[in-house]
């Protein structure tokens, strides 16, 4: 019993102890105070929605917040819509001079914010705000890679050359936005992601026959640096030039096709792009279509007889540094065969 | 005893043969007799009228029309279906004093009525509050709707008695009275047919006892905007009554939510399936608590602009199913005022990442399953270019139960949506907006401001549709007296009221057309009401019902010319948006039977419309339009009519104050002489424009090194594939085919792109484009065409040499010739503008 009463109370006291939230009034007061911790912000409707009501009341109200923001500056941030005199002076002394930042979608949130006031996390999807539980593990999930990426970034800040470079890429691995001076004036090590331009790519491809753009992709992939959606936009571009052929060339075979997108797949099979990949084996590899029906959904593949074995999935393929499948410069010598033959022959890998 | 007995028996003979005589005059015996008549326009529909024998006199003469009662038959069309755009007479008797049309009033004649229509008005804000609530006719006695009708009618006119002015506006007041009003419309408006399949049914009769009422209901059912295919609203409101049940259709939201989308989807014409659909998502979530709560508030006309949006099918690409709706309602929760920019959500995107065309199915082919085949979702991951967008924006605030809508611009798609009470466009780019959706097929923005301003003014409007809900019926019944007072009564109270205007425009044109006084009396209503603020509406109305009607009757071409250059005179600006006055002006033109008249009709509306800033270069440009699509003849008309609009616009001022505006006015009118592919004009207003406005043209020209030859291209007139955003400063054109160099748009879409049209066939040196930017994108070659007719076009080669800002086409060897050029690349969005455009090359001779 007495072990009872002082895990309870042990339990109050970390809740309600001196690992509280600091609670801000107001925006710049936040911004002000925070220093290195994250600033938690509540953003929701004040008077048109109802379902803000009701995610204030049970976040808020019954403090379900608690103990997910300890360390946190925390602020309750009301919208108004159509605001009246009352309304709009609340704004106004909450906001101060500054703004919110962008890159919220929906409300009602939680939004991770830097003392710099960037957007470093966001807690908007309806699966996430569903109920206090879910959208509270995800904050915390925000939180904690917070701390990490800003422990990566205070080395990488001591750090110099690619040691430096490489923290930098750690840090912006980690699924959460990366603070706005990061980078700060020496972005080298960094100039493959942050300049990278999917749609220049897309049309610097154009230019190129298959060889050329196989190994055009091939070696941007060697040079490192992109991230795993940066890789699969990469392949989604040149998968795509070969799926097309293009003036005067027939589409690559379909082998070679399902060869690239299934590597695109491996790259990080949840992603959209993921998902874009396994959609582009079934339709343009398999002749199949993607079926609506109701959950789970099964892939319907309408296409001719293909021999699975065939398939060159990620276990048959070489593996890159990246993880991936990898084709070699050889196989895209596959563009003159028979765009209309559904088996893959001899000539595909020639 | 005899005698006595004789008396007795004479004078009982005698009684019973006084009994005989007076029977039928003190107890008559009704006969009732089938009046059998064709309804017009619609010859295999029958309608048939139960009358008393005494009644029919305008028949007795034709004993063939007669025919004895049927002992036991299933009616036919008994009341005819009535729609906005017709009037059906029934066989009833004509009253003399009704068969007259009353004379035009002056606005003095309608003070007393228009002073008892506020009355009206007030008192109807004060009763809906009230609720008032008749169950009259039961549901069996829906079985038979034409004897509700023929019940009601006679009630109505037993009323009205006098049917004078003030015994109509009295007998409006009652909400009893009125409850049988809208009963009668319902019942004209679907036709007894209708509402007998109606009650087939499986709720059809407990639908129709419910609906008919309740006064409120039937109210918003009638009059909250325009009602089409009444049998499929009912339709689909008994199948939405079935589902949710009666307790549910009394909540007020469940039943706003069910008549708008029975109205909406009977107008437009989408099935059942989908309409349940919709329903169902658009309550459910308000029941959930899920949509704004701006929502809560919206009155019936406008939730039609939510429950009614487009595109309802459930499946990928459409944005209106109540799956994609659902996702931007859980997705993208914002305060009204956030939803006008929402497609900033999304990456604009001509090409996804695959390098796949926005326009081409692969473009978000694989990700479908990924996104649940939710069409906002999948533009959300991918991006998309301006339909995606303007859609996703506005189907996010749709979702949420808020009033928007997408809409056209020439090469673009933007959106309307409504913050508050007042509506704002989105992604707009050009001032030519069509609405894709509008309450009176009328697409133009201005409309949708009237729709505003006339619905928001609700229990005004209110009591002028109630009247002309009067006027409706009392012309069915042949009182065509009291049904012009109501009209006239109801146009004048309410005067932006435009469905109201054009029906009774309509009623005119049949009963008085040679009535000059009262096409006179609604011109004047029309410019006093709507020609206040909506001008483009009241510029449409005179040219479409009024002038085609009155312009016959004025015998003084002066007078007539002066009437409608006045109604230019009467706008000061745009309005709520510009609007194309093209249409007003052929409407005006149209009535000059002579060139004379023509001439003097184009130096008056010159005289007026070249002094109003906004105007002046639209009617350039429908001059220089009406000046090409005239026949071609000896050409000296053309030339006469050019020579008045250049004299015209030399008349413009140069002053620094007038520069902007006269820079504006010739710009829009050396892009019609392009478009108009008129040489000499485009020549013409290029210099006119050179010598008024010089410091608008570049100081120094491009640096360019040329072709053998002389610039042959100097002479000629340029094109491109688009204006927006430019179209003030369209002159830059014409300096774009001189040593000056110049600036204009440069757009590449399929066969689209820089057109030149020269003075004579050429035989071509070179070609030499200046960009107005470095060209940094090679990736798509710029190639050129030659044609001798503007028809045919012919590739030459070899394609342009891009160095720097140049693109060069050197023709020396290519023995290239013809009248026109161009040149042609395949399109991006961006593009840099075009600063110089030279032809080099030598004139052939004849």
């Amino acid at each position: 019993m007495l072990k009872n009463i002082f895990k309870i109370t042990a339990l109050a006291a970390l809740l309600a102890g001196p690992t509280q939230a600091a609670v801000a009034r107001t925006y710049p007061d936040a911004l002000a105070k925070t220093g290195r911790n994250p600033i938690v912000i509540f953003i929701y409707g004040a008077n048109y929605d109802k379902v803000s009501e009701r995610t204030y009341e049970e976040f808020i109200k019954k403090n379900k917040i608690a103990p997910y923001i300890r360390q946190t500056t925390f602020l309750e941030m009301p919208l108004y819509q159509q605001p009246n005199d009352r309304e709009k002076k609340d704004m106004e002394k909450r906001m101060g001079d500054k703004r919110l930042p962008g890159g919220i979608w929906s409300y009602p949130c939680l939004a991770v914010v830097d003392a710099k006031g960037t957007l470093r996390g966001v807690v908007q999807s309806p699966d996430e705000m569903k109920d206090p539980e879910t959208a509270l593990a995800a904050l915390k999930v925000h939180i904690d890679n917070f701390y990490k990426q800003e422990k990566i970034l205070e080395r990488a800040r001591k750090a110099k050359g690619e040691r430096k470079a490489d923290l930098l890429l750690e840090a912006a691995d980690i699924d959460l936005n990366m603070p706005s001076d990061a980078l700060g004036k020496d972005a080298s090590g960094l100039e493959n992601r942050t300049g990278f331009d999917p749609l220049s790519l897309v049309e610097a491809l154009q230019t190129m026959d298959f060889d050329q753009a196989n190994a055009h992709v091939r070696k941007m992939m060697a040079q490192g640096g992109y991230s795993k959606l940066q890789r699969q936009m990469m392949m989604a571009a040149y998968a795509g030039h070969l799926r097309r052929g293009g003036e005067g060339k027939k589409p690559a075979s379909k082998e070679l096709l399902r060869a690239l997108y299934t590597e695109m797949r491996n790259i990080d099979p949840k992603s959209t792009y993921g998902a874009y990949a396994e959609g582009a084996i079934v339709i343009w590899v398999e002749g199949g279509k993607l079926t609506d029906d109701p959950v789970p959904t099964e892939i319907n593949r309408t296409g001719g007889n293909v021999d699975s074995s065939a398939g060159s999935g990620s276990s048959n393929g070489t593996k890159t540094a990246m993880g991936s499948t990898a084709i070699s410069s050889d196989d895209v010598g596959a563009e003159d065969a028979d765009a209309q033959d559904d088996e893959p022959s001899d000539a595909d890998f020639e | 005893m005899t005698a006595r007995l004789i008396k007795l028996l004479t004078g009982s003979f005698l009684f019973f043969c006084l009994g005989v005589a007076l029977f039928p005059v003190l107890f008559p015996t009704q006969v009732e007799k089938k009046v059998v008549t064709r309804v017009d326009k619609a010859p295999t529909v029958v309608r048939d009228t139960v009358v008393d024998d005494w009644s029919n006199e305008d028949t007795e003469d034709d004993d063939s029309a007669w025919e004895e009662e049927p002992e036991d038959t299933t009616p036919q069309i008994r009341v005819a279906r009535q729609d906005d755009e017709t009037f059906d007479e029934e066989n009833v008797p004509l009253d003399p004093k009704q068969n007259v049309v009353p004379e035009a009033r002056v606005h003095a004649q309608f003070t007393s009525a228009l002073g008892e229509m506020r009355r009206f008005a007030e008192k109807l804000e004060k009763q809906e509050a009230e609720d008032y609530k008749n169950a009259e006719f039961k549901a069996a006695d829906w079985n038979d709707p034409e004897k509700i009708y023929f019940t009601l009618a006679d009630r109505v006119l037993g009323k009205l008695g006098k049917l004078d002015e003030a015994s109509v506006l009295q007998y409006m007041q009652d909400p009893a009275n009125r409850l049988d009003l809208a009963r009668i419309t319902l019942i004209r408006k679907a036709g007894s047919q209708s509402i007998r399949t109606i009650t087939t049914l499986p709720k059809g009769k407990e639908l129709l006892e419910h609906l008919t009422s309740d006064l409120n209901w039937m109210t918003n059912l009638l009059h909250s905007g325009p009602i089409k295919s009444v049998e499929t609203v009912l339709t689909y409101l008994e199948s939405i009554y079935r589902q949710v049940g009666p307790k549910e259709m009394v909540v007020p939201a469940t039943r706003r939510i069910a008549t708008t989308t029975a109205l909406e989807f009977a107008r437009e014409g989408w099935n059942e399936t989908e309409m349940l659909g919709r329903f169902n998502y658009y309550n459910d979530s308000w029941k959930a608590g899920k949509l704004n709560s701006h929502f809560d508030n919206l009155q019936y006309w406008e939730t039609r602009f939510v429950t009614g949006c487009k595109q309802p099918a459930d499946s990928a690409g459409s944005w209106g199913g109540p799956r994609n709706l659902s996702w931007h309602r859980d997705n993208v929760r914002l305060p009204m005022e956030r939803y006008l920019g929402a497609e900033g959500q999304l990456a604009y995107r001509l090409r996804n990442v695959a390098g796949d065309s926005v326009f081409s199915a692969d473009y978000l082919a694989p990700i479908w399953k990924h996104v649940n085949f939710t069409t906002g979702w999948a533009y959300r991951e991918i991006g998309g270019v301006c339909g995606a967008l303007s859609h996703y924006a506005t189907y996010s605030a749709l979702a949420a139960g808020l009033p928007a809508a997408t809409m056209g611009e020439p090469g673009h798609c933007a959106y309307a949506m409504r913050i508050g009470n007042e509506w704002h466009r989105g992604n707009s780019i050009y001032w030519q907006h069509s609405l894709h959706k509008t309450f009176w097929d009328e697409h133009e923005w201005g409309y949708l401001i009237l729709t505003q301003k006339l619905y928001e003014d609700r229990f005004k409007t209110l009591a002028a549709d109630y009247l002309v809900s009067m006027a409706d019926f009392l012309t069915a019944r042949r009182k065509m007296k009291a049904a012009f007072n109501c009209y006239e009564v109801a146009v004048k109270f309410q005067p932006i009221n435009w469905p109201a205007m054009k029906r009774y425009a309509a009623y005119l044109k049949l009963k008085a057309p040679e009535d000059k006084d009262k096409w006179m009396t609604l011109h004047d209503a029309v410019m006093d009401g709507m020609g206040k603020e909506h001008f483009h509406a009241a510029a449409t109305m005179q040219s479409r019902y009024v002038y085609p009607n009155l312009a016959p009757l004025v015998k003084d071409r002066n007078k007539l010319n002066k009437m409608y250059s006045g109604l230019f005179s009467h706008f000061k600006s745009w309005g709520a948006n510009r609007w194309d006055i093209a249409p007003v002006l052929d409407a005006q033109i149209s009535t000059c039977k002579t060139d004379d008249d023509r001439k003097a009709y184009l130096k008056e509306v010159l005289r007026v419309l070249m002094k109003r800033p906004d105007y002046a270069g639209a009617v350039l440009t429908w001059g220089l339009g009406y000046v090409a699509s005239l026949p071609e003849g000896d050409g000296s008309v053309q030339e006469e009519f050019t020579n008045m609009l250049v004299q015209a616009m030399s008349r413009t001022g140069a002053s620094r104050k007038q520069a902007d505006e006269t820079w504006a006015t010739l710009g829009e009118a050396i892009h019609a002489a392009a478009k108009n592919k008129e040489r000499r004009t485009f020549q013409a207003i290029g210099k006119l424009a050179l010598r008024k406005c010089k410091n608008k043209f570049p100081k120094k020209g491009p640096r360019i090194k040329g072709f053998s030859g002389r610039v042959v291209s100097a002479t000629g007139w340029i094109d491109t594939a688009t204006t927006i955003g430019d179209m003030s400063n369209c002159c830059l054109h014409w300096g774009v085919l001189q040593r000056s160099g110049g600036a204009m748009p440069g757009k590449f879409e399929g066969k689209s792109g820089l057109t030149v049209g020269l003075e004579k066939k050429c035989d071509f040196t070179g070609v030499v484009c200046v960009a107005s930017a470095k060209l940094e994108k090679k990736d798509r070659p710029f190639y050129l065409e030659v044609s001798d007719d503007g028809q045919n076009w012919y590739r030459v080669r070899p394609n342009g040499v891009i160095s720097g800002d140049q693109i060069r086409f050197d023709l020396k060897n290519s023995e290239a010739s013809g009248k026109f050029v161009r040149m042609l690349r395949e399109g991006d969005k961006y593009e840099p503008g075009i600063a110089g455009f030279y032809v080099y090359g030598k004139p052939q001779k004849n």
